[in-house]
């Protein structure tokens, strides 16, 4: 026999509906508002939110949640855009604080100071985000690229290899790739790299720009020409590409068609920048060339006009004045240049020496007396307790360096000694 | 202390970058100072285009066939430090006076390599006999360069070596026989690690007596930085070292010279120079001088040549007269240098090689003292870019009337092919023919094996060896044999050679300008030995006539001011010429 559940009759079917109606609607309501509370103070509810605030927005955000880090992420963020590094690395060293697994907080960190040369320390802050994700790319392409601009490039090449294992698609990686293998002369390979970078990402102006680079620096003219064309292509207003293809006209030849292309170029990069202080040069060239003193006059005086510390236009320009018959003015024009090229050569060439013998007590002595000559103060200051630190005291060089900072401080350079017995500053170059 | 205004605009924005802090720093690599490699296939060195078959090269490499067997090497050591690449030289002249040019190979006696100089007496036929023995040269030294010139006047070329810590000054005593004159000369080196490179002779003064020009590169010694990491340990460039400045010695007679390089006003010279050439850019009659400086730009001399001064006082032009930088407006890398009138205007051009991923400077005269870069144009530029030139002379190779251009090459890294997957340590030497003065086509692969097979190449004299009236050419291997690449160009032009005497000028005539004329055509070179790269090459002045079988006259202005015209003289053939 079968058992039945007792009948309902409808009325009371009815009744006990109406009667668990509001419960339910009660129940929904209360997990509305549940939810909407929830997503209102999610994590991407708040972001949604934080993204669309502005840089004086955020500034308020950090002062009413001084303790959220994503507030303080965000604040990071529109500061790097704004260009203040300096106040962004601060805001996501407090976003890392808040949140010490937060990666994207340290790796806004690296990215500040990146920015702003603290190249140590943001390679340690980039090598951190690596840590907290080890397949980010953007924190393993930092790596590559801080190590980079260390001088470091053999060592910068493993992190994008990481990058391209997990990613063979990568632009970014190819990129960097290429343009590091050919710093340290593995043609082939930097010809390679940037070739696969054009390859997934043709419509990337900058890889043509400097795929063509490259391939002018390997006497690969026709080459060259067509990835700067390719890159005017992808990026119709961008004048280096434009001034680049000129440069490199300059150099396939000398034919009337050739000076034409050139020229064209050249202006062609004016007309996108009118600031282009290259393309008023390569015009000054492409004159002289054929002997068009005054047209080559016309452009040397605006390059120099925007760059002044261009010795080569400097020079140029004197030559073509004095070709030009105008011999007083450009010979005092080449003895500048002269002088100009010699500072930036002295200066250059020590540098380097410096960077090669970095524990060189003649060196550091000699850059710290160069720059002192150019009135570099810093620097000079600098390197004399380079000097000092490298090696035992060296009283005659103490006490160069004591006059040299009694001139600065009657300069107004350095701000005047402490009195004595109170705290004085032991080494000059630490405390500025 | 102050600075000019725009130093201090440069200071600003340039020296901000050099912040290194003892405890920061790293040994950085030197890597920004070497621009990048070049290249597209594995032979980048080498033309794409191919001969016909049965094609008959230029030049021969004879050296081992005529008796000449000088070799170098450093037995495989590696890395090289700069000292052990840059050299060494050689010198093609009549040391004995029989008419008939000799071969002398300068040998470095280094830690590694156990070179020692080479005399090669020539035979007359065109072959060679050693002569070293007995001949007062055997003697080892640190040596690099040479220049000949006859300092005494008594006919008879006498030798100059240079080196590191080393100059020697030879007698010639005749019958290839020399002796050791240094001490007390006053060209002795001035210290142990004064590093002499090229020098040249000039009678500078026109005193009648031959004065020298010796060069000198860059501070290198133990203390110094000896490799640079390039992602391998290699030689340094010159901008990793201080220069050395060269040195100007008057010849006050009796073997006798004095440093007068502050009282002639040549205490500016830049230094770090591997080239010096001697020539009349301005046709005053006073010889003027260039110096082909490494990474810094090169200088050119002008005598001021006025009775007051006599000669005796020079003004740097180098830069305001565009010879002092490339045609980029770069500072190069300048190793060899040579004058000839390439364009025949009557003016002695400039070309100077360089350092690889630069276009070797051709520049040519102008207006005496402004000079115009003309490598792009001749096409001699981008072909040239590749390669670290040293070596070079302007030489008529078929002496069809326009001087061709010849360039030793070889990089100054012995690993260099590790470095970088496409470059090498040896390299193809380079022969560029002129064609009208208007451009120069490489044809290099035309002038054969001798010039298509790398080496390290470095100094490159020129002369007539085989006395066929086709120019030779020496050139030194530092990894191997000598080439004496003997020249078979076929065009069956005619040519001139003539050999000056000066009587009361100095007697080699190294200065005396001679124009040959030929109905509308005319064609000008000035006597020297010196020029290119740790070389000196035959004074016996050589014209291509081209098709020309008959000359007016040949015009000889002396470098004493005095001149003589000789008229129709025969050709094709010598000519001695005795200043009257």
């Amino acid at each position: 026999m079968q058992q039945s559940h007792p009948a309902v009759p409808p009325q009371q079917n009815s009744l006990r509906k109406t009667q668990t109606r509001p419960i339910v609607l009660l129940i929904v309501g209360v997990l509305a508002i549940l939810i909407s509370l929830g997503v209102r103070n999610s994590s991407w509810a708040r972001e949604r939110m934080l993204k669309n605030l502005s840089l004086e927005q955020l500034a308020l955000a950090i002062r009413d949640e001084p303790n959220d880090s994503l507030t303080f992420l965000y604040y990071g963020n529109a500061l790097i855009t704004a260009g203040n590094a300096q106040e962004a690395e601060q805001a996501f060293k407090r976003a890392s604080e808040l949140n010490p697994g937060n990666e994207r907080a340290v790796l806004g960190m690296a990215s500040a100071r990146f920015r702003m040369n603290k190249l140590d320390d943001a390679l340690e802050a980039f090598k951190k985000a690596t840590v907290l994700n080890p397949k980010d790319k953007e924190a393993l392409l930092g790596v590559a690229q801080t190590l980079y601009r260390q001088g470091y490039v053999s060592h910068a090449t493993e992190p994008l290899k990481k990058i391209l294992e997990l990613d063979p698609r990568s632009g970014p990686a190819w990129y960097f790739l290429g343009k590091m293998y050919g710093d340290t002369h593995e043609s082939d390979l930097a010809l390679d790299a940037l070739k696969h970078a054009v390859q997934v990402d043709p419509n990337k102006a900058i890889y043509w720009r400097d795929l063509g680079q490259l391939e002018r620096h390997y006497a690969h003219l026709p080459e060259a020409e067509e990835d700067f064309k390719k890159a005017i292509h992808f990026a119709q207003n961008d004048p280096e590409s434009y001034l680049w293809l000129g440069q490199l006209y300059l150099q396939m030849g000398d034919t009337p068609k050739i000076r034409g292309q050139a020229e064209q170029c050249f202006q062609s990069a004016i007309a996108r920048d009118p600031q282009i202080e290259e393309a008023y040069f390569g015009l000054g060239q492409l004159y002289q060339r054929s002997a068009n003193y005054p047209s080559a006059i016309a452009n040397y005086r605006k390059a120099t006009e925007l760059d002044s510390s261009d010795e080569k236009a400097l020079h140029y320009l004197g030559e073509s004045l004095v070709r030009n018959g105008q011999t007083a003015e450009g010979q005092k024009l080449l003895g500048a240049a002269n002088e100009l090229e010699t500072a930036k050569r002295d200066v250059d060439y020590l540098q380097k020496r410096i960077l090669a013998e970095p524990k060189s007590r003649d060196l550091r002595l000699r850059m710290a007396r160069l720059y002192r000559k150019y009135e570099n103060d810093r620097s000079a200051l600098q390197q004399y307790a380079a000097y000092q630190n490298l090696g035992s005291e060296d009283t005659q060089v103490r006490a160069e360096m004591t006059t040299y900072e009694n001139e600065l401080i009657k300069r107004g350079v350095l701000p005047p000694r402490p009195m004595a017995g109170l705290n004085a500053a032991p080494n000059a170059a630490g405390s500025h | 202390m102050s600075c000019s205004p725009a130093l201090r605009v440069l200071a600003r924005c340039c020296f901000a970058t050099l912040t290194l802090g003892v405890a920061g720093c790293h040994t950085a690599s030197p890597r920004d100072q070497i621009k990048p490699a070049p290249a597209n296939t594995a032979n980048r060195y080498l033309e794409s285009r191919t001969l016909p078959a049965g094609f008959k090269s230029w030049f021969e490499d004879a050296a081992q066939s005529l008796g000449v067997t000088s070799t170098m090497g450093h037995n495989g050591k590696t890395p090289l430090t700069v000292l052990e690449v840059m050299g060494p030289g050689c010198a093609v002249c009549d040391f004995d006076g029989d008419g008939h040019a000799d071969i002398l190979v300068i040998g470095q006696d280094g830690p590694v390599a156990k070179g020692k100089c080479a005399l090669y007496r020539n035979n007359g036929d065109g072959t060679f006999t050693d002569v070293t023995k007995g001949s007062g040269l055997e003697a080892p030294g640190n040596y690099m360069g040479v220049a000949v010139g006859d300092i005494d006047n008594d006919g008879k070329p006498d030798i100059v070596i240079t080196g590191y810590g080393v100059v020697k000054l030879f007698r010639n005593l005749g019958g290839c026989k020399f002796q050791d004159i240094t001490k007390g000369s006053g060209l002795e080196a001035p210290s142990s690690s004064s590093w002499a490179t090229s020098a040249a002779f000039a009678d500078v003064d026109r005193d009648g007596k031959l004065d020298l020009y010796i060069a000198r590169y860059v501070v290198f010694n133990d203390h110094t930085l000896q490799f640079c990491d390039y992602g391998l340990k290699a030689s340094c460039g010159p901008i990793f070292y201080d220069p050395q400045i060269g040195s100007m010695y008057r010849n006050i007679g009796s073997g006798k010279f004095k440093d007068v390089t502050r009282e002639w006003g040549l205490e500016g010279a830049r230094g770090k120079t591997l080239g010096v050439a001697f020539a009349d850019v301005n046709g005053d009659g006073w010889p003027d001088m260039y110096l082909g400086n490494d990474e810094m730009p090169g200088d050119l001399f002008i005598n001021l040549g006025t009775h007051t001064e006599k000669g005796r006082k020079f003004r740097s032009t180098g830069v305001e007269s565009g010879v002092g930088m490339s045609g980029s407006g770069q500072m190069q890398g300048a190793m060899g240098v040579d004058f000839g009138d390439y364009d025949h205007d009557g003016r002695p051009d400039l070309f100077v090689t360089t350092f690889e991923f630069e276009q070797k400077s051709l520049y040519r005269n102008g207006e005496g003292t402004l000079f115009n870069i003309s490598s792009q144009q001749t096409g001699i530029g981008p072909a040239t870019s590749n390669f670290v030139g040293f070596g070079t002379k302007f030489i008529d190779v078929n002496n069809d009337g326009w001087l061709d251009i010849a360039i030793a090459n070889g990089h100054i890294h012995d690993n260099q092919a590790k470095i970088d997957k496409l470059g090498s340590y040896a390299q193809p030497l380079q022969l560029f023919i002129n064609d009208g003065g208007k451009t120069f086509a490489n044809r290099t692969l035309e002038a054969g094996t001798g010039f298509t097979k790398p080496a390290v190449g470095r100094a490159l004299a020129t002369g007539d060896l085989n006395d066929d009236g086709l120019v030779d050419i020496v050139v030194t291997d530092v990894e191997g044999n000598l080439r004496v690449l003997i020249n078979h160009t076929e065009d069956h032009n005619n040519w001139l050679r003539i050999s000056l005497v000066g009587t009361t000028c100095n007697r080699m005539a190294i200065g005396a300008h001679v124009t040959v004329k030929s109905g509308s055509e005319s064609w000008s070179a000035e006597c020297t030995t010196g020029g290119s790269y740790l070389s000196a090459s035959d004074p016996r002045l050589h014209f291509g006539l081209d098709k020309a079988t008959h000359v007016d006259c040949i015009k000889v202005a002396w470098p004493d001011g005095k001149t003589t015209e000789i008229k129709n003289p025969h050709v094709p053939g010598d000519i001695t010429i005795k200043e009257q």
